[in-house]
């Protein structure tokens, strides 16, 4: 962690100062510019000046100039520049030095003074200690303006003051802005790792199993806030599923304690004396009545407890739902012959369904058989399925005792049982109902009226029938 | 020993009545909460064993209301919550021991022993009087160190009279005590039990033990 943010520290002050370099690089290019533009309009004019001054001494191309000139122009310079420090020299257009101010030394390299510019430019001057002042700079603006007779070079040092004043600036604020940069790294990094650290805390503590660990937010909408609360509403949906699973668990455990009692019990019993035959038999049959409740009971958990919802919608295959409900009404009706309860059938033929076969099998069976087991003597299970739109709507309507409308929420919850079906069934019935719609991306509702009867009504996504 | 059992499920109240009957308790048997408490409540028990998990109300409930309209017969609990706390809601609402399911018939029939002699606030296994002596984990009698042979009804008599002995106890409670709800009372088969009773226990043998007060019922005691 102290690693990640020395390296984030120094990412951000390195950041920052690259872009307060090129701020200020862009700033000073411009006041330079605009400088040395000013410079050149003033330089311009009095180069002008010199030249005019020359003109009028009459000074002799490639001659000396004559003191009298030399007089005239510093006179004219003095009155024109007032306080500004000026150097210039008067070169002949064969570039030999004519004039050059006391001090102002100008370079002598042919090349030089045979640049063709007429702009100000910033140059380099050797010198010897013996400058216009000392204490300036070696670096001048200077101008070259050639004229007719003579070319004039012109220096204008308080230019180059005002340029150096500029980049001095421009160094002090780049050592501020080193200064100014590692603070506010550290402080920028510390703050993204508070968010961190937040999450290491939570994450740390959800690994010793504090499934309520909560990341803390912050009032801000930052993409770490955003990832915080998706990360908490993730942690929210997890610790809901696993106390969903706590609770299925618990609930699964008792209901297998039950058979696993009685068993243990009847048996134990059974062997505390001498029995008859007949009563070895009895003990017997009930133990195996037993294990068949568990075994039943084993079989719908590990139906219920299979992972892999992808996996199961991968294997799913068109299925004529048609004629699959049509038989396990049929199979109902066998099954019931015994009870007065009619099964009834209203099936729209040619529906076809993607989805499990196996699964689909097991949904209707298990509304169809509670819908015999609750009807009572004398009731009609009315089964009906049919496309409407592009889905497809089963039925299943018993005349059976009902159910109340404080049950009617819970129904589908594992191991919930009504009051009235204690100790028939396993209780997961309806919960495998509800998984199974679910997997097939159905809905299921339910009406009951107690006394009256129940519906159930499951809707099935129907893809439109293929173009035989 | 008069033992009401309150189990909602069939199969495990089936076993649990059946093994009792063959330890000779009498036994009846509730379903719900709610006819368990009542039971308990008309009923003359020596103990209540009790299940958590009813339907209507559960055993905490029913063990609280026992308790608090002053029913002071022992309550075994039984459930599939192992849990402390719900081990600790148990005894605080009344009962007087727990049992997890599933558990073993026999750690049953020890708990249930135990409850009863506390009751009686008896400290020893066996039950003694004079040269008689019972044990009620083998049910073997003995008199004056001879064993004798019992019927399980004689037997089940002889415990009760024995758990009460220096005490009157009237046909009545025998008949509450020794034999099921289902028992017709108006008969005279505790005379005829007291008298088998009597040839095997006192007629060869001296001091008599068995004594009848007139007009009341019967006593166990020394003189």
């Amino acid at each position: 962690m102290r690693v990640f943010q020395l390296k984030l520290t120094a990412w951000i002050a390195a950041g920052f100062f690259a872009l307060m370099l090129v701020v200020l690089i862009a700033f000073n290019f411009y006041a330079i510019h605009r400088i040395l533009r000013d410079a050149d309009d003033r330089m311009e004019t009095l180069s002008e000046g010199i030249m005019a001054e020359l003109a009028a001494h009459g000074t002799p191309p490639g001659g000396p100039v004559s003191p009298a000139a030399i007089a005239s122009i510093d006179g004219h310079l003095a009155f024109a520049t007032r306080h500004r420090r000026i150097g210039y020299a008067i070169v002949s257009l064969s570039y030999e030095v004519l004039y050059e101010t006391p001090g102002f030394s100008l370079p002598r390299e042919r090349a030089f003074l045979a640049r063709e510019r007429h702009r100000p430019f910033i140059v380099k001057v050797e010198s010897e200690g013996h400058d216009l002042e000392d204490a300036l700079s070696e670096w001048h603006v200077m101008f070259r303006c050639p004229g007719e007779d003579a070319i004039v070079f012109i220096s204008d040092r308080s230019e180059y003051e005002l340029v150096e004043k500029i980049l001095e600036g421009m160094g002090i604020a780049l050592g501020l802005a080193v200064l100014v940069a590692l603070p506010l790294g550290h402080l920028m990094s510390r703050k993204v790792l508070t968010s961190l650290d937040a999450i290491d805390e939570a994450v740390q503590r959800l690994r010793q199993g504090d499934l309520s660990a909560r990341i803390a937010t912050a009032h801000s909408q930052d993409e770490v806030a955003r990832l915080i609360e998706a990360l908490n509403r993730t942690f929210d949906s997890l610790q809901a599923s696993f106390e969903r699973i706590q609770r299925f668990s618990a609930d699964a455990a008792h209901e297998l304690n039950t058979p696993l009692t009685a068993l243990r019990g009847s048996i134990e019993v059974c062997l505390g004396r001498e029995r008859t035959t007949a009563e070895y038999q009895a003990v017997l049959t009930e133990c195996l009545e037993q294990i068949t409740t568990l075994s039943r009971l084993l079989k719908d958990l590990l139906l219920l407890a299979r992972p892999g919802t992808a996996e199961q919608r991968r294997l799913m295959a068109p299925v004529l739902a048609s004629e699959l409900v049509e038989q396990v009404a049929r199979q109902a009706q066998a099954a019931n012959a015994g009870s007065a309860a009619r099964v009834d059938c209203d099936i729209q033929p040619d529906i076809v369904l993607t989805g499990s076969e196996g699964l689909m099998r097991r949904l209707c069976h298990n509304l169809v058989d509670n819908a015999v087991r609750y009807s009572g003597k004398a009731g009609t299970v009315t089964i009906s399925l049919r496309r409407q739109g592009d889905t497809a709507v089963l039925e299943v309507r018993d005349q059976g005792i009902g159910i109340a409308a404080t049950d009617l929420d819970r129904i589908f919850e594992p191991f919930y049982q009504v009051e009235e079906s204690r100790s028939v069934g396993t209780g997961l019935g309806l919960a495998i109902v509800a998984w199974i719609v679910e997997l097939h991306g159905g809905a299921i509702t339910v009406e009951s009226t107690p006394g009256q009867g129940t519906l159930f009504r499951v809707t099935l996504p129907n893809p439109p029938l293929p173009s035989a | 020993m008069r033992i009401l059992v309150v189990e909602d499920r069939p199969e495990v109240a089936r076993f649990i009545v059946k093994g009792l009957r063959e330890e000779l308790y009498a036994v009846d048997s509730a379903t719900t909460g709610t006819e368990g408490l009542s039971m308990a409540q008309v009923g003359d028990y020596d103990a209540i064993i009790l299940d958590v998990m009813l339907p209507g109300m559960n055993g905490f409930d029913v063990a609280a209301a026992l308790r608090q309209r002053r029913v002071s017969t022992p309550i075994l609990m039984l459930t599939v919550k192992d849990r402390v706390e719900d081990k600790v809601r148990g005894l605080d609402a009344g009962a007087d021991d727990y049992l997890v399911k599933p558990f073993a018939f026999a750690e049953l029939l020890a708990r249930l022993r135990a409850l009863l002699r506390r009751r009686d606030g008896q400290a020893a296994a066996d039950l003694r009087l004079a040269d008689l002596a019972m044990d009620p984990v083998s049910h073997r009698v003995q008199r004056a160190g001879k064993p004798v042979e019992l019927t399980q009804r004689e037997y089940a008599l002889l415990e009760f009279l024995m758990r009460n002995r220096g005490r009157v106890c009237t046909r009545t409670a025998i008949i509450e005590h020794v034999w099921d709800m289902n028992f017709d009372s108006n008969t005279n088969l505790v005379d005829v039990h007291i008298r088998n009773l009597r040839a095997k226990l006192d007629d060869a043998f001296s001091p008599k033990l068995i004594h009848t007060v007139r007009g009341v019922g019967y006593v166990l005691r020394e003189e």
